[in-house]
């Protein structure tokens, strides 16, 4: 009897217990490096064609999506199994990639034909395609998916779609180029990189009004909120650097040495861990929020990048 | 239902492998070259940031900040047109030091798209290049790792902003600058001594 519990432990245990999973693009190696966050080592490398960039991950399905700017459209990976289950065709260049909370829709942003389109996460056929503004790149939903905001690079504006409409509802200049975003959990404030001017600049969620404009580093490339948001940490692709922003304050407190070209940046569940892919270096830099410090660096494949938010819960 | 679905997803893999190669993605290009000298020695002729006399494709430097982080230096062309340069990072004691491309001037301006194009000296984007000698087993190996993009980041480049023009661009540059370092050491080393791989 005892021996048949220990089994039915075993056999259960693996889901029950195991720590999220980061899923890492690597551009140059056409695959995903899936880290358990426990042990901090990459358990699986699957293979995704089509120069795999962007990251999404639906909690609620335990599904990852995986966008190939080369591929034309996004690959579906199976967040238990970690196979790759196929891809689904989009169109010209696809980058930006998000789901929303409730895992019903996904969202692609396409670099050339400045549209976002929305996906059925059941069925994966489109819902609908919005036009937007040019190279749209970075895009993050409200908790309460009420909203989608999404980065148009070369227009250097953000656009504000209403996911009940479907349609963009506003749309603000920032600074230049923006890139990755990030939305607070309250939906209140909406964050973006600007590549060009070295900034990020601080929205507001209603009239997407400017709050503030704060220096960073080099070529800031993508944000992510930590410890109930009251950090922002921000990735300087030229600088091997992350900038931490006090979001009370809106004043920059430090700055962290990482790997080189620093890209995509995810915060792990535990709301304390901020997970950096840094592209020239092949690897993972795990950082403490509280401590303000690196405390693992994870080998992964060649170009790391993973754009968007990676950590499945 | 599962048989249809998978179906698609195969139907949709085949047509995608079907689609060309599409958009700007970050190139990274690492050359390097074995020379039989110690590292220091050959570190001693590359170390200065403001004098780039060892390479032959360079005809003149200045620079305003000598190995400080944020000097800026000016290339001038042998074949004419300049590249401004800053200094990200310069370590002594790794014998390594990591700048950026930060202006260029133009080596001929075309009509693309119905639209004037300039089409810089170097016909790349965002470049950033690290160089470092290492010792191993006495010899010194020399590494220049450059990582750029195309020059036209639009869709649907000109063939003198393509990918294939930057990576033969940035393959002279860096074969010429390694094999003319080897041979101040070494008198019959050539371009062959180097070696060049890409990933894009």
């Amino acid at each position: 009897m005892k021996k048949y519990l220990l089994l039915a432990i075993l056999l259960f245990s693996h889901r029950l217990i195991a720590e999220p999973y980061a899923f890492i693009t690597n551009q140059l190696d056409n695959s995903v490096s899936v880290i358990d966050t426990e042990t901090k080592k990459v358990i699986k490398t699957i293979t995704v064609t089509g120069k795999p960039v962007g990251v999404a991950v639906n909690n609620k399905k335990q599904q990852v999506y995986i966008s190939t700017p080369n591929g034309g459209g996004f690959s579906i990976l199976d967040g238990r199994t970690l196979e790759n289950m196929g891809q689904v065709k989009v169109g010209g260049a696809s980058l930006g990639i998000a789901v929303d909370n409730a895992g019903r829709r996904v969202f692609v942003a396409d670099w050339y034909e400045n549209t976002v389109s929305i996906f059925d996460a059941d069925t994966q056929q489109i819902i609908k395609t919005l036009k937007v503004g040019n190279s749209p790149s970075g895009m993050m939903v409200s908790s309460d998916d009420r909203w989608l905001y999404v980065a148009n690079r070369v227009d250097n504006t953000i656009s504000q779609i209403d996911l009940v409409k479907l349609k963009v509802r506003n749309t603000t200049k920032v600074g230049t180029h923006p890139f990755g975003l990030s939305v607070d959990r309250q939906g209140l404030r909406i964050y973006s990189a600007n590549v060009e001017s070295n900034d990020i600049s601080v929205l507001e969620n209603s009239h997407l009004k400017r709050l503030a404009t704060i220096k960073v580093g080099g070529r800031p490339y993508a944000t992510a909120l930590a410890l109930k948001d009251s950090l922002l940490f921000v990735t300087n692709q030229d600088d091997e650097t992350v900038s931490v922003i006090d979001t009370a304050t809106l004043k920059v407190i430090s700055v962290i040495e990482v790997g080189e070209k620093p890209e995509g940046i995810s915060t792990h569940p535990d709301d304390r861990h901020v997970y950096v892919a840094n592209w020239l270096d092949n690897n993972v830099s795990v950082i403490d929020a509280k401590t303000l410090s690196v405390v693992n660096t994870i080998e992964t494949g060649e170009g790391s990048r993973a754009f968007g938010l990676f950590i499945l819960d | 239902m599962k048989k249809i679905s998978l179906f698609v997803s195969l139907v949709l893999v085949l047509f995608s492998a079907m689609t060309m190669a599409h958009g700007p993605v970050r190139g990274k290009m690492t050359a390097s070259v074995t020379i039989d000298v110690p590292a220091l020695d050959v570190w001693d002729v590359i170390s200065n940031y403001g004098d780039m006399s060892w390479h032959p494709a360079i005809s003149n430097t200045t620079v305003d900040n000598g190995n400080n982080k944020g000097s800026v230096r000016v290339l001038t062309l042998a074949s004419g047109g300049t590249i401004t340069e800053e200094l990200k990072k310069h370590d002594s004691g790794k014998m390594s030091y990591k700048y950026k491309i930060i202006d260029m001037s133009a080596a001929q301006t075309i009509q693309h798209a119905g639209q004037e194009t300039m089409v810089p000296v170097l016909p790349v984007d965002n470049y950033q290049a690290t160089l470092t000698v290492k010792e191993k087993a006495g010899k010194s190996v020399v590494t220049w790792v450059a990582t750029y993009y195309r020059g036209y980041l639009n869709n649907e480049p000109p063939v003198e902003l393509n990918e294939a023009a930057a990576d033969a661009a940035v393959t002279a540059v860096l074969t010429d600058g390694l094999s003319s370092l080897l041979q101040k050491f070494e008198a019959n080393g050539d371009a062959s001594a180097v070696t060049i791989k890409i990933k894009r």
